[in-house]
């Protein structure tokens, strides 16, 4: 076994907002495990009327279980209509109803979900989410296919999705469901699996109403849409700050998402003998990546550039495989050239890709993805002074390199407004929201608490100092929990002025298995969710390989 | 509201979220303040009213430096002192105290109390023996076994017992009162920064209307 890359290598800032989806990345165990277990799925309600509203139902069957999406389709008034949180009112509202709703069911719930956060759910919901029309394709789309044409694929390539969601809420949201409570159900285990289900029905429902309301404006000329572009089609996200607080809160989480990425890179890295078959298949799906990758478009100048570079580098990357002889060549050679040769979205692609020929290395590490509550342990406070400054020495190295003096380490700080709750990012010398702040800077916080712990006698236990000085007992806490989940923190300071919020957002959103990511400014981006993925019908019998873009 | 029964309703994360953010709101760091969402959280899953508690005692509470002293807890002197302290206190001890012998203290608020001992246990597999007045309780992780409701304030002895395997029945909603409700909201509220102009346009980093 080849050790693993190193925390410090790993949980740079630089290299989370370089990631890409991966087999273990959370849509892609829900779609396998539909296919293994050959799921099968019913559109039992579709009554949208003239004015394109009304209600539908999709309801995915499972071996022993089943889950229903409960959509509501509304009309937006344009005024109306934005991705932020604190909007009010959306094109379509969703909720993941546990089994098949009754009629009194989905009465009580279409007088909530379409309040979304204002909205009560129960027991019986998993999520709640909503999701806006792109402004961009749907009405032209709309307008070809009512005319009985086909829309150019270049404008479906140019969005890459027909709705896009702004919220999927889950675990316990609202009044919903709580995640522990459903735990004992293997098919929801891994992490986010209820939401990842819920964007894939969003995501039929998506096409079958785009191609509803072209049939009401011509149902005599009216075509549906043609398969090979419908798939071209995902479903958008607009992401912004919101997903940052939660990669800095669940450390124990983070940590078991990355370590368990890292195990299967380790894993192949340590195959000796690289069958061809396998090189053939990293080969292929590289190209494919490629392919795709020239579709990948982004406002963002520092997106673009590195789109170039990583299309560039994985053309290097290629010819560095195919020159090398067969047997001669492990991944842990192509992933050592990467390291030197190429840039950090290029080393991450190669990383992501070489898993995919091992289902047998990698699959398994998805049931580790997931957190116990009884790994979240409380300050143990029989340690010493000295033992606790030792872990901080131990895992914290890297604090060193800040320079706390300087303005700009402590120029942001983390709050949350009261309007709708809605997280936000200040300048601590310009808004006065100090005594707002959130528990959002591990870095200036462990630094802090390291300083108070130098000033106690060493044989002191941590209880005593825990007493006196309350105030660092968060830090102590995650201090323990990093001693022994090494991944669970992000070696970067997450208030200096130089923070790209994105960078957190990207990491999160490649383990849920996100593409096409495109930052609108450095606090928030569009991705796309599923797009290449077989429609709801095609799950069970599709190309594995999908989330690559299609076989040229 | 639960729109099937017509009581108000919360999930666990709901109740632990906002326990959290309230306590940060009456003045606790952010660390003591998880700990009382988590503690919460761990009694009201056993039934027992640990959120009523904590609302009844937040004028008392001391939300600065503990006055107890690390002597005088490990030998379990009777002080007093309030049951966010002694506990947190306790918790942070428990790896080093094996209460072979018994020790007392004298508590007020005891659902809580309870409470957080479960949370302190998190990851053992260890049981307390737990006695108020005449009345016997077992805590251990995420279970707390009472005989019969406990009173809000007595003396209480704690010694180490096996771990009872009991089928336990967690609760899985929770009921919470219009007025616990208001409570609590106002509380947590402390936390969020007014709403002003200038926050909306620039703290999200995102224009009012980034449609596409």
């Amino acid at each position: 076994m080849i050790a693993m890359r190193e925390p410090d290598e790993v949980m740079r800032l630089d290299r989370l907002g370089s990631l890409h989806a991966s087999r273990l990345s959370f849509l892609r165990i829900l779609l396998r495990r539909i296919q293994e277990e050959r799921w099968s799925f019913q559109r039992t309600v579709f009554d949208i009327g003239a004015d394109c509203t009304g209600d539908a139902v999709y309801t995915a069957h499972s071996p022993h279980r089943s889950y229903s999406l409960i959509v509501f389709a509304h009309q937006l008034n344009p005024e109306h209509r934005t991705d932020r949180v604190i909007a009010n009112a959306w094109d379509a509202t969703f909720t993941l109803f546990d089994g098949i709703p009754s009629a009194e069911d989905i009465d009580r719930l279409r007088s909530n979900v379409p309040l979304q956060e204002a909205g009560r759910l129960s027991a019986s919901e998993l999520t709640m989410s909503r999701a806006n029309k792109s402004v961009r394709l749907w009405d032209a789309v709309v307008a070809a296919l009512a005319a009985g044409t086909q829309p150019p694929v270049e404008e479906i390539d140019d969005t890459g999705y027909l709705m896009r969601t702004t919220a999927v809420y889950g675990s316990g949201k609202f009044g919903a469901c709580d995640r522990e409570m459903i735990l004992d159900r293997p098919e929801l285990q891994p992490a986010f699996q209820a939401e990842m289900l819920t964007v894939l029905m969003i995501r039929q429902f998506a096409r079958d109403w785009l191609e509803h309301e072209a049939y009401l404006k011509a149902p005599d000329s009216a075509v549906r849409l043609d398969e090979s572009l419908a798939t071209r089609l995902g479903i958008g996200n607009s992401t912004g700050l919101g997903m940052a607080p939660f990669l800095i809160n669940h450390p124990v989480l983070i940590d078991h998402w990355v370590r368990a990425r890292e195990t299967a890179i380790a894993r192949v890295k340590a195959i000796i003998k690289v069958a061809p078959c396998d090189r053939e298949l990293v080969m292929h799906l590289l190209r494919r990546a490629r392919a795709d990758f020239a579709l990948w478009q982004s406002a963002d100048e520092a997106q673009s550039a590195t789109i170039e570079e990583l299309i560039r580098d994985v053309d290097t990357l290629i010819g560095w495989i195919e020159v090398h002889p067969l047997h001669a060549t492990s991944w842990a050679d192509a992933m050592r050239f990467a390291k030197t040769e190429l840039c950090l979205e290029a080393q991450e692609i190669l990383a992501s890709v070489m898993l995919e020929p091992y289902s047998n290395l990698v699959d398994e590490l998805a049931s580790g993805m997931a957190v116990a509550e009884c790994e979240l342990m409380p300050v143990n406070g029989s340690l010493t002074v000295g033992e606790s400054i030792a872990q901080i020495d131990d895992s914290y190295d890297w604090l060193d390199d800040i320079q706390w003096k300087d303005a700009h380490a402590t120029a942001l700080l983390w709050y949350v407004s009261e309007e709708k709750l809605e997280p936000r990012l200040g300048f601590r010398a310009e808004d006065a929201f100090e005594a707002y702040e959130q528990p959002l800077a591990p870095a200036r916080d462990i630094t802090a608490y390291r300083q108070a712990l130098s000033e106690w006698p060493s044989d002191a236990t941590l209880a005593e100092f825990l007493m006196r000085q309350p105030e660092h007992r968060l830090a102590s806490m995650r201090v323990q929990w990093i001693a022994s989940n090494r991944y669970g923190e992000i070696r970067g300071n997450t208030i200096d002025a130089g923070l790209r919020p994105i960078d957190l957002l990207r990491c999160k959103l490649s383990f849920f298995g996100a593409t096409r990511f495109d930052p609108r400014s450095d606090r928030w981006l569009r991705i796309t969710l599923y797009r290449h993925a077989p429609y709801l019908d095609q799950i069970v019998e599709a190309d594995p390989f999908w989330i690559y873009g299609p076989v040229h | 509201m639960d729109l099937r029964t017509g009581a108000l309703k919360w999930s666990g994360n709901e109740l632990r979220a906002q326990v959290t953010k309230a306590a940060r709101g009456l003045g606790y760091d952010w660390g003591r303040a998880k700990y009382l969402g988590e503690s919460v959280l761990r009694a009201e899953r056993n039934g027992l009213s640990a959120l009523t508690s904590f609302l009844q005692l937040t004028d008392t509470l001391d939300t600065g430096p503990s006055r107890l002293l690390h002597s005088t807890l490990l030998k379990g002197d009777i002080v007093t002192v309030d049951v966010v302290d002694l506990g947190i206190a306790l918790i942070d001890c428990l790896p080093g105290l094996d209460f072979q012998t018994p020790v007392a203290f004298d508590v007020v608020g005891f659902p809580l109390f309870l409470g957080i001992l479960c949370y302190g246990l998190t990851g053992t597999d260890r049981a307390l023996q737990i006695e108020i007045d005449d009345i016997e309780c077992v805590v251990q992780a995420e279970r707390i076994l009472v005989g019969r409701e406990s009173p809000f304030q007595g003396l209480c002895w704690l010694r180490s017992c096996p771990r009872r395997f009991d089928d336990w029945r967690l609760v899985s909603r929770f009921e919470v009162t219009d007025t616990d409700a208001e409570t609590l909201d106002h509380l947590a509220s402390r936390v969020y920064a007014p709403a002003t102009e200038a926050s909306r346009l620039v703290g999200a980093g995102a224009g009012l209307n980034d449609n596409d």
